[in-house]
C-alpha cells in the first residue's frame, strides 16, 4: 500500500463518473414523473427504496430528511457502482481503495459532525466508556475503534467487490477450456450480483448505524 | 486488472466531489418529485381518512336521530293504538246499549202488538158467536128479529158469554 500525490488516475475518475451519471439518470427517469395517484415500476420501486431506509433510519437516529437522501444516495450509487464491474469492459470504481476510503471518510466525518451537534464536546465522553478506571483504561481501545470504523467500511467494500470482479474475470477467461465453465460463470454473475447488493446495503446501513451511534444519548 | 491499493488523495478529492454532485443532482431533480407524490398521497390518504370518519360520524348522528324519530313514532303510535282500543270499546259498548234498547222496544211493540190482536180476535169471536147465536134463535123461532132488538140480544148474549167466560176462567 503506498500514499501517492501526484498520481491522479483518470481511468478511476471516468469510473466513478459512469457510476454517478449513471445513477443520476436512472434516479432522474424513474422519478421525474412520479405520481400520487398511479405509481409506475420504477416509482414503486424508488419509493421501496426510500421508505426501507426511512424505516431503518427512524428507528436508529433523530429524524433528518438531508440524511436520510444520502442514505438512498449511497446505496444506489454503490448499488450502481458495484454492478458496473458486471458490464464487459467496464470496472466497479468500487474495485479501487481510493473511492472506497473516500466514502467511509465522509462517513467518519458525518458520525463526527452529528456527534458534535447533539452532544457538543460530551461526544469524546464515549472515549471513557463505561467510566471510572476501566474507562480511562478503555480509552485507546476506544479510540481505536472509532478511527477502525472508516477502515474497516472502505475494505470490506473494496475487498469483497474487487474478489467477485477478479473472479468473473478469471471465470471468462477459462469459459472455453473446461467443462461446465459457462454454468460455473453463470452461478459466479449470480453469487456476485448478491455480494454487490448486500455490499451496498452493508456499507449503507453501518454509515446509518455508526450516525446513529454517534447521536444516541448513551453513546 | 491492475489492482491498486495506494491512496490518492486526488482520486479520493475526485470520488469525494463526484458523489457530492450526485447528491446535490438527485435532491434537486430526482427525489423532490418523487418525495411530493409520497406527500401528496399520504395527505390524500389522510384527507380520505379525515372524510370516512366524518362520514361515519354523520352517519352516527343520522342513525340517533333517526332512531329518536322512531321511538318518537312509536310512542305516537303506541298512544293513537291505546286511545283506538278506547274508543272502539266506548262504540262496542254504546252499540251493544243500543242493540238492548232496540231490542228491549222490538219487544215491547211486539207484546203490544200481540195484545191488540189478541183482543181484535176476541172481539170478533165474541162477534161471531152473537151472530152465530142470532141465526139460530131466528130459524128456532121462525121469525125475523128486528134490527134493533137483534142487536141488543148480541149484546146482552156477548155479555154473558163474557160473564161465563170470565167465570169459567177463575173456575178450577
Amino acid at each position: 500500500m503506498t500514499f501517492n500525490l501526484s498520481g491522479f488516475d483518470p481511468t478511476l475518475a471516468i469510473y466513478v463518473w459512469i457510476s454517478v451519471i449513471l445513477t443520476g439518470l436512472v434516479a432522474w427517469l424513474l422519478t421525474r414523473r412520479a405520481r400520487a395517484d398511479r405509481p409506475g415500476v420504477g416509482q414503486s420501486l424508488m419509493e421501496m427504496v426510500f421508505e426501507f431506509i426511512n424505516g431503518l433510519a427512524r428507528g436508529a437516529m433523530d429524524e433528518n430528511p438531508a440524511f436520510l437522501s444520502f442514505l438512498v444516495m449511497l446505496f444506489l450509487f454503490l448499488l450502481v457502482a458495484n454492478f458496473q464491474g458486471m458490464i464487459p469492459a467496464l470496472h466497479s470504481p468500487t474495485t479501487n481503495l481510493n473511492v472506497t476510503a473516500a466514502l467511509a471518510i465522509l462517513t467518519f466525518v458525518m458520525m463526527w459532525v452529528f456527534g458534535f451537534k447533539k452532544k457538543g464536546l460530551g461526544y469524546f465522553r464515549h472515549w471513557t466508556h463505561p467510566g471510572g478506571a476501566i474507562g480511562m483504561a478503555m480509552l485507546p481501545i476506544n479510540i481505536i475503534e472509532d478511527f477502525s470504523k472508516p477502515l474497516t467500511l472502505a475494505f470490506r467494500l473494496f475487498g469483497n467487490i474487487l474478489v467477485g470482479e477478479i473472479f468473473m474475470g478469471i471465470i471468462a477467461a477459462g469459459v472455453g477450456y473446461f467443462q461446465g465453465g459457462f454454468a460455473l460463470g453463470f452461478v459466479w454473475w449470480g453469487f456476485t450480483a448478491f455480494v454487490n447488493i448486500v455490499q451496498a446495503f452493508i456499507f449503507m446501513i453501518l454509515t446509518l448505524s455508526y450516525v446513529g451511534q454517534a447521536q444516541a444519548s448513551d453513546h | 486488472m491492475h489492482i491498486n491499493i495506494a491512496l490518492n488523495p486526488l482520486d479520493m478529492l475526485d470520488a469525494l466531489v463526484a458523489v457530492g454532485i450526485l447528491y446535490l443532482f438527485l435532491q434537486k431533480y430526482a427525489f423532490p418529485p418523487l418525495l411530493k407524490a409520497v406527500r401528496d398521497r399520504q395527505t390524500r390518504i389522510e384527507e380520505d381518512l379525515a372524510a370516512a370518519e366524518r362520514r361515519h360520524q354523520e352517519a352516527d348522528q343520522l342513525k340517533a336521530e333517526l332512531e329518536a324519530q322512531l321511538k318518537q313514532v312509536k310512542a305516537r303510535a303506541e298512544v293513537a293504538m291505546s286511545r283506538a282500543l278506547r274508543d272502539a270499546e266506548d262504540e262496542a259498548q254504546q252499540i251493544v246499549t243500543r242493540a238492548r234498547q232496540e231490542s228491549r222496544r222490538l219487544v215491547t211493540d211486539a207484546e203490544a202488538e200481540i195484545a191488540a190482536e189478541r183482543d181484535r180476535a176476541l172481539q170478533s169471536v165474541k162477534q161471531d158467536v152473537a151472530d152465530l147465536a142470532l141465526r139460530i134463535a131466528t130459524k128456532v123461532l121462525g121469525q125475523e128479529i128486528s134490527d134493533g132488538v137483534s142487536e141488543r140480544l148480541v149484546q146482552e148474549f156477548a155479555d154473558q158469554l163474557a160473564g161465563s167466560r170470565a167465570g169459567g176462567d177463575s173456575a178450577p
